[in-house]
């Protein structure tokens, strides 16, 4: 039976969507102060536009809240899937205004992108961007990997009941703390450690190449950010290739590995528990998957025989593994060298590694590394019944955080969140190929959306179609969610639209 | 017979020779065109200008790298401190930077450089010195803002209100 939500419950969500507005329009006070910092006068101007239409937005929003309003779990799904869509619309604001956008189109994509972590851009030049308008471009990252909803619930702005749904809703599989509040604080807390790290570590280097101090601070600041939360975005149009520096790349790695990890892992480690490290599945899985791929990628390399010599078949190949692995996207190639110089099994590797993802609870995309090690569990477990007398009982079991058992529900969970990132996979390849791309960059393309990763085949960009960029901010943001919030609220929309007669409401 | 082998093989190379590329070539390419080369054409000698962006980084002791952009896409140049130092202004926000000819090697794959796409300048040559770039503040904005603001100011006026009266 379906439960049809009334307007009542339209109005509970309106009101903490407009909460969420209001917190966007909060967080553009820091490139705001950037922009008066660094005297750009027009671009200061672009987020009092953006705050005043976010708090006017927002405040109007939140006075739908109705009279004995109560949060339920379908409330919470519902919310959390259009929030996310509702703190995008906002935060493009700033941006449309920039002059760096063809559209409002192209400046929801960047907001979208930077708030799933994705990535991908069709910023026009970059080059010559406001620094205010990038430390906004790189913020969304900030707050969309650790989350728009643990940035309210760290902040406690005005979220009560259903707090854990909402959590949980947001791609979050595991709380860390029993009190989801200070699970939300610890998840900023490690990120703060890693990003301040980051920034330190970064402007040294930035120093030693050359950079003038303050711009130095800054772009560490931004390469931290977006390599630990796994986004991706760069100020310049040429992404990581722009510094020509090892060292820069090899901090870049540190972060991307430390973001792609479960946060429940990195409380462990900080707990002393060295040894889940080594032990938890999602580990393995990776340190696997990343052997693998990146033999292949050195396979592919090989047969083109552009690249010449293990230093380079380990700076680009292996590098760009842990990229598209951990749902960065920093690259240090240009798009179309992955079909010409990279060569078939490079491409097929750069494909797959996108697609598995990172570490659940963490800050990565895709498919994730527990539901691939719980499925390669879940195949072990059926070749050992086949292999076992009728009346025998197996147990399979494997180690996360603990030592559990395999139940039919843990392997179901993970086959249908499994099922649904491949369709989404293969949609976005076959809408890519049909706006007239060739269908394996439309499918790199698809993957590296929906698994919110960031490389690009060169499809995305201003020139892209308005219907594949729309379709590409639907892919960022459904994947993003894993599915679940998403669905409720398309389901809220469609049932909510249904003719009353005959429907039971919420 | 070695003779004759030696003439043959002289009379099949010479025109090959002739059509091959050689050092001296230089091709004159735009940034985008140079990405999308002809794979054929790694190692040759590429010219091309473009606007110097950003700030010199430092390669080794004696080079820098000077990224230029032409139509949306930038390549990394290699060149010596001495050529680095012609450029008084990069581009940024604030500034249009310095318009640069770069003749050079282009390598797909630096072997020098770990694997680097990059351009190795022979002659590299400061075509335009660059300058600031005008901002001007739109005041339509300003006027957005204020109307934005002062429309949120009274929701939340009114949203007190509300919760107020409800209290009762």
């Amino acid at each position: 039976m379906w439960v049809s939500p009334g307007l009542k419950d339209a109005r509970i969500i309106a009101h903490y969507v407009g909460l969420f507005v209001i917190g966007v329009g909060m967080a553009m006070l820091v490139p705001l102060v950037t922009a008066l910092l660094y005297a750009e006068w027009d671009s200061s101007l672009d987020y009092a536009v953006g705050i005043g239409v976010a708090f006017a937005v927002g405040g109007a929003l939140r006075m739908a809240l109705p009279k004995d309003a109560r949060l339920t779990h379908a409330h919470a799904l519902a919310l959390t899937g259009l929030g996310w869509l509702a703190a995008s619309a906002a935060a493009a604001v700033p941006l449309a205004l920039s002059g760096n956008y063809a559209s409002y189109v192209d400046a929801l994509f960047d907001a979208v992108s930077g708030f799933t972590t994705s990535g991908l851009t069709v910023a026009r030049d970059l080059d010559h961007m406001s620094y205010s308008h990038n430390m906004w471009r790189h913020l969304t990252h900030l707050i969309g990997g650790q989350g728009i909803v643990v940035a309210a619930l760290s902040l406690a702005v005005g979220l009560r009941g259903g707090a854990v749904s909402m959590y949980l809703a947001e791609g979050r599989d595991e709380r860390i703390l029993p009190n989801v509040l200070f699970t939300t604080r610890f998840i900023w807390f490690v990120t703060a450690v890693y990003v301040g790290l980051g920034t330190l570590v970064l402007t040294g280097v930035h120093t030693y190449l050359g950079m003038a101090p303050a711009r130095g601070v800054l772009h560490a600041f931004w390469i931290s950010v977006a390599a630990y939360d796994t986004g991706g975005f760069g100020p310049q149009s040429m992404n990581a290739m722009y510094y020509h520096s090892y060292l820069f790349e090899a901090v870049s790695v540190f972060l991307m590995l430390a973001g792609t990890m479960n946060f429940n892992l990195h409380a462990q480690v900080w707990r002393g528990d060295r040894t889940e490290l080594w032990k938890n599945i999602e580990t393995r899985v990776l340190a696997v998957n990343i052997l693998i791929l990146s033999g292949f990628v050195a396979a592919g390399m090989a047969v083109t025989g552009t690249f010449t010599g293990p230093l380079a078949v380990i700076r680009k190949g292996a590098y760009h593994i842990l990229s598209a692995h951990s749902g960065t996207g920093h690259q240090t190639l240009y798009p179309n060298q992955w079909s010409i110089d990279a060569g078939g099994a490079a491409f097929a590797a750069i494909l797959l590694a996108m697609a598995a993802g990172g570490a659940v609870s963490s800050t990565a995309g895709g498919i994730k590394a527990l539901r691939f090690g719980v499925l390669i569990k879940a195949v072990q477990q059926q070749i050992k019944v086949a292999m076992s007398p009728r009346s025998a009982v197996t147990v399979t079991r494997y180690h996360h955080l603990g030592d559990r058992l395999l139940t039919p529900e843990i392997t179901s969970a993970a086959a249908i969140v499994f099922i649904m990132y491949i369709v989404t996979y293969v949609t976005g390849g076959l809408v890519g190929a049909a706006f007239g791309y060739p269908a394996a960059d439309a499918m790199f393309e698809s993957i590296s959306a929906a698994a919110n990763v960031g490389l690009t085949t060169g499809i995305t960009s201003p020139a892209m179609p308005i219907g594949l960029k729309l379709f590409y901010i639907f892919q960022m943001w459904i994947g993003r969610l894993e599915f679940v919030a998403a669905l409720t609220l398309l389901a809220y929309v469609v049932l909510g639209l249904r003719p009353r007669s005959g429907r039971r409401t919420a | 017979m070695r003779v004759a082998i030696a003439i043959l093989l002289a009379l099949l190379i010479a025109p090959a020779q002739a059509l091959a590329l050689t050092a001296d070539d230089v091709f004159e390419v735009n940034v985008p065109g140079l990405i999308e080369i002809d794979r054929l054409l790694d190692g040759t000698m590429v010219s091309f200008s473009g606007e110097a962006i950003g700030e010199d980084l430092r390669a080794d002791a004696t080079h820098r790298w000077v990224n230029v952009l032409e139509d949306g896409m930038a390549v990394g140049v290699y060149v010596t401190n001495e050529q680095a130092a012609q450029i008084e202004t990069y581009g940024d926000h604030g500034h249009r930077g310095a318009t640069v000819r770069v003749v050079g090697q282009v390598n797909i794959a630096c072997e020098q450089h770990g694997g680097e796409f990059d351009v190795h300048a022979a002659q590299f040559e400061v075509l335009d010195a660059g300058g600031l770039i005008e901002r001007p503040v739109t005041p339509l904005k300003a006027v957005a803002a204020g109307i934005a603001l002062t429309i949120a100011m009274l929701e939340a006026h009114l949203y007190r209100r509300m919760l107020v009266r409800r209290m009762r």
